[in-house]
């Protein structure tokens, strides 16, 4: 019993001494700084110490290294793993981007045409389908008869200097409304060509070549050019029209006026409007009478 | 008797890895404490009086070699075997005396080590030194007491085959009557 206590004043007295030795040594530290007994103790311990680290660090570089490597492979492939999903996400930015500068840009010429052509109520959409039906083709436009679309409506779609006739509205819902384009057989748009008195027709697709339109029954008598501009003929004259006068359609690019005996001559026309890449398009609200 | 030996080995051993090697493979600080597996390990399996006398030397040790405040580390040391050897019930044991076995070590491990960052920290902010806490506990107190308890893994099955538990002797006063 006396010897279990005698120890345990002693291992109290011991930790008592070392708390009291730290304290101390803590105290003169504090004071001296790396200067006097302490940092002559501090300088003998690392040279005491020096070789022993010295010996540990040649051990263990091996080892060291061996885990340098294996943790750089490792980061090594986060990165390139981090690198592929950032190539990716740059894509697919870069997809957006170049999207959104399309519509922006379609926005513009939308706004510009709009501008230009004030006399004209009009509303603004978006082409959100087209029919893959290529016997009657049509585009569905994300506005309809809510935002003051109606049937037979000609639709523009703006182009690099201006705006050119895509074709007209056929059918209406309250949010959607279907286009009838002038790829489209049944639509006989009629057009006269810019500048030259008395050469109006009808414009159709063109039975050969797909994408390109014919004007036909233009009288033989006329003088027409390749490169002459096509345009809406308007309301007046033998043909009436639904669509008011002046709205470009397309260039001449090929004249058939050699066939004697025939009343009339047909021109190839290739339209300004790219039927397969319709973005943005402007609805005239013509059915309210505000045409020109 | 030749346990005093062993740890002073031992912990100028552990001192030297400590501030020759884990720099390399942790160079960002919080390296793992290899003296507090020390001190915790001698605080349960030898007593509070070896593990203090260690604790003091390896804190010495350290504070010299890092050219910081000498004696703060073995203050920070003697609190961990002090309160490992008291709450673990080893307090005022020693070799051949009625006690109970020796509990788990890791979790006082774990326990001492994070007594040892805080005490670290609690003695440098009464010397002025400021820290930014966030910094101090994501920095260096989480991933050493993390290091330290892998390492530990390691180095206590080596320890306890230095310092051998000391067994209890069975409580006669509880054996049943015949």
């Amino acid at each position: 019993m006396l010897l279990q206590k005698n120890r345990v004043i002693r291992r109290r007295a011991v930790v008592g001494l070392l708390v009291a030795a730290s304290l101390t040594l803590l105290t003169m530290s504090y004071r001296e700084g790396s200067t006097g007994v302490v940092g002559s103790v501090q300088d003998g311990v690392v040279e005491l110490t020096a070789p022993f680290a010295s010996v540990a660090h040649r051990v263990t570089s091996p080892f060291v290294d061996g885990w340098h490597w294996t943790t750089g492979l490792i980061h090594a492939r986060n990165q390139t793993a981090e690198l592929h999903r950032l190539q990716n996400r740059v894509g697919r930015d870069e997809s957006m981007i170049k999207e959104l500068t399309q519509e922006l840009r379609t926005a513009q010429q939308n706004a510009h045409w709009v501008q230009e052509n004030a006399h004209f109520k009009t509303v603004s959409g978006s082409v959100i389908a087209t029919s893959p039906d290529t016997d009657t083709p049509s585009v569905l436009l994300g506005i309809g008869g809510d935002d003051g679309v109606e049937l037979n409506d000609p639709v523009v779609a703006p182009v690099s200097d201006g705006g050119a006739l895509v074709g007209r509205v056929k059918a209406v819902t309250g949010s959607t409304a279907t286009v009838q384009v002038l790829l489209d057989p049944a639509i006989g748009v009629t057009a006269t060509v810019q500048g030259e008195q008395g050469a109006n027709g009808t414009i159709v697709p063109s039975t050969g070549t797909p994408g390109e339109l014919t004007m036909a029954e233009v009288p033989q008598s006329v003088l027409v050019k390749n490169g002459d501009t096509v345009v809406t003929s308007g309301y007046t004259g033998k043909l009436g029209s639904l669509y008011p006068d002046g709205i470009p359609i397309g260039r001449v690019t090929y004249v058939q006026n050699n066939d004697l005996g025939q009343q009339s001559k047909q021109i190839q026309v290739t339209p300004f409007v790219n039927f397969d890449n319709l973005g943005g398009v402007v609805v005239l609200e013509m059915s309210h009478g505000q045409g020109g | 008797m030749l346990d005093y030996p062993k740890a002073l080995v031992c912990v100028f051993l552990l001192m030297v890895l400590q501030i020759s090697v884990t720099p390399q493979l942790y160079p960002f600080g919080g390296g793992p404490d290899l003296i507090a597996i020390l001190v915790v390990a001698l605080a349960l399996w030898r007593g509070l009086e070896m593990a203090a006398v260690t604790g003091f030397l390896g804190g010495l040790l350290l504070d010299a070699v890092l050219y910081r405040h000498l004696g703060m580390t073995s203050l920070a040391y003697l609190a961990c075997a002090w309160l490992v050897a008291t709450f673990s019930g080893r307090g005022e044991a020693g070799a051949g005396m009625l006690e109970p076995a020796p509990p788990r070590p890791l979790p006082w491990v774990i326990a001492g080590a994070l007594l040892v960052q805080v005490g670290l920290v609690a003695v440098q902010l009464l010397l002025g030194e400021s820290y930014d806490a966030g910094f101090l506990v994501w920095h260096q107190i989480v991933p050493s007491l993390l290091q330290t308890t892998l390492l530990a893994l390691i180095l206590l099955p080596l320890l306890r085959r230095l310092f051998r538990p000391t067994r209890a002797r069975p409580d006669v006063s509880a054996a049943p009557a015949h």
